[in-house]
């Protein structure tokens, strides 16, 4: 076994990691608000409205789960299963973070597509991107409290605070951008199929299994080219306003990442915990 | 705890929150005006972005005019300060020549318009090494005026204007410097070279580079599997294989 985030250090990530640090502020009492408030918050409507991943009640992923947590070496995290007409997972929690997937992923997606998916979430957790995400939401929700409290409106007089506001959405959607890359080369590594990586990118994104399952996957990549030549200031700043990367681009960020001998390394090393993920099926 | 302690206590925490915030928010918007006023002033025809490249960008029929400036005009500063920071497209990678003679009529038209920086110029260089207008490339980065982006370019220029031999030679003995300058161009003619005296070791190393700047390439993935195959790299073969069938290649 070895540690993979020694191993996989994307630079375009830490770039725009260090760029975010700049604006990330007041962690202390945005944490505290947080942890005292909106965690609690959110807590009961998580227990009560959710179905909790347990080895009795979805066996599969419980297992999954598992697999992955003890590769990376770290607890295994709390599933939890939501009903949504939308694919989707997420992450949540700054304590004891946690995974949510709705109901028509889980009936939809492959068991090598579940891998990647769940790979994908936990890396996030084993890289602490969890924390940077809360600490960057908490930031724009708080940017919204100082429009609404009296005397503190002031700061927006010219536009400052809109700026601002602005300059921090491009700022955290860029490192957004970024480690929803890592994440996917995570969900590779684990799933051992690009195969499935791809099919997973595509269904989260066009969110219908027939059209997913109709389009030829060489086809759709080539709009990567289209869009990573798309000029014109509106074009540019419509990219730059994306949270999650395009599909094409994704995919295509996963074929750089396979296509270094040193990578491929890592892949082939994976073998033996990517067969025990690929036996539950 | 009582709801009325819980409202207060939240209550309490959002002021310390927005309060925190709004010191800091005022802190670094003074540091993004500050820098845009810099740009703006070593930028003679810095004009609204908006006006000029699209009024429909923002409309938001629901507030005033004035308001609506305000807005428009606090979204241009946060652009050209991002602008410093975060490219919409990475130059590196636009290879195909009609997308990269897009990129560069629109970056002509940047430095006509005024905007004669250093990241403009060291782009429109890259783009011209690309496309194999040497000529050009070079009257490009004449405009260049920072040492390091200077030294960044100069091994990728130098070595463009070396004819085959040489090159080879010249490549071989800076491999290290020139695989950082990330120039498709240069990787994928010592890659031909290589191929075509059936060296597959170097043909391999700079088709490898060839294909993360160019990653759906066909011939050039099928290049790479080759020189797996001819240097018995089974393990690799399988994974680049893979690659192919995902980008439409059938083996």
């Amino acid at each position: 076994m070895f540690i993979l985030k020694d191993k996989i250090k994307r630079e375009s990530e830490i770039e725009s990691r260090n760029l975010l640090r700049k604006f990330l502020v007041a962690k202390d009492i945005l944490f505290q608000h947080f942890t005292q408030i909106s965690e609690n918050v959110l807590l009961p409507d998580l227990y009560g409205k959710t179905v909790l991943v347990t080895e009795s009640t979805f066996p599969k992923i419980h297992q999954k789960r598992k697999i992955i947590s003890n590769f990376l070496n770290i607890p295994a995290p709390d599933i939890f299963i939501y009903e949504n007409f939308y694919y989707g997972s997420d992450i949540n929690g700054l304590r004891k973070p946690w995974i949510e997937i709705s109901s028509k992923t889980i009936n939809d997606f492959s068991s090598g597509e579940i891998t990647f998916l769940l790979a994908k979430q936990i890396s996030h957790i084993y890289l602490n991107h969890f924390i940077t995400k809360i600490h960057s939401e908490q930031i724009q929700k708080s940017l919204s409290f100082i429009e609404q409290t009296p005397g503190l409106n002031l700061v927006n007089l010219f536009g400052t605070m809109d700026t601002y506001e602005k300059a921090f959405q491009l700022i955290y959607y860029n490192w957004n951008r970024e480690i929803t890359h890592t994440g996917d080369i995570y969900g590779l590594l684990f799933s051992g199929s690009l195969k499935s990586a791809n099919n997973c990118i595509i269904k989260l994104i066009i969110n219908d299994k027939e059209l997913s399952e109709k389009l030829e996957v060489h086809e759709y990549i080539k709009q990567h080219k289209y869009l990573s030549s798309l000029k014109g200031i509106i074009s540019f700043y419509t990219k730059l306003d994306e949270a999650v990367p395009y599909g094409p681009i994704r995919i295509a960020e996963l074929i750089k990442f396979l296509v270094n001998s040193e990578n491929k390394k890592i892949f082939q090393d994976m073998k033996q915990v990517q067969e025990e993920l690929n036996e539950i099926q | 705890m009582k709801f009325n302690e819980f409202s207060d206590k939240a209550k309490s925490l959002y002021s310390q929150v927005a309060q925190e915030v709004a010191k800091e928010v005022m802190k670094e918007s003074k540091n993004i005006n500050d820098k845009v006023k810099q740009k703006s002033n070593s930028d003679s025809s810095s004009q609204n972005t908006l006006v000029k490249y699209g009024e429909d960008y923002v409309s938001n029929p629901t507030i005033s005019k004035a308001a609506q400036l305000i807005y428009e005009k606090s979204i241009e500063k946060a652009e050209q300060f991002i602008d410093k920071y975060i490219r919409p497209y990475n130059v590196f990678e636009i290879i195909e020549p009609e997308f990269a003679k897009e990129i560069v009529n629109d970056l002509e038209l940047k430095i006509e318009k005024g905007k004669k920086t250093d990241q403009n110029y060291f782009e429109l260089t890259v783009l011209y090494i690309n496309l194999n207008d040497l000529y050009l490339a070079l009257e490009a980065s004449k405009n260049i005026k920072d040492p390091n982006i200077k030294d960044r370019l100069k091994l990728a220029l130098q070595i463009s204007q070396l004819g085959n031999n040489d090159f080879i030679e010249f490549y071989d003995k800076n491999i290290i410097s020139i695989s950082d300058s990330n120039i498709y161009n240069i990787f994928k003619r010592r890659a031909k070279l290589a191929l075509e005296v059936n060296d597959y070791t170097s043909a391999r190393s700079a088709m490898e580079l060839c294909c993360v700047l160019n990653p759906i390439s066909q011939t050039d993935q099928s290049d790479l599997l080759l020189c797996y195959e001819k240097l018995g790299e089974s393990n690799l073969v399988q994974i680049q294989k893979d690659i192919l069938d995902n980008i439409g290649v059938t083996i």
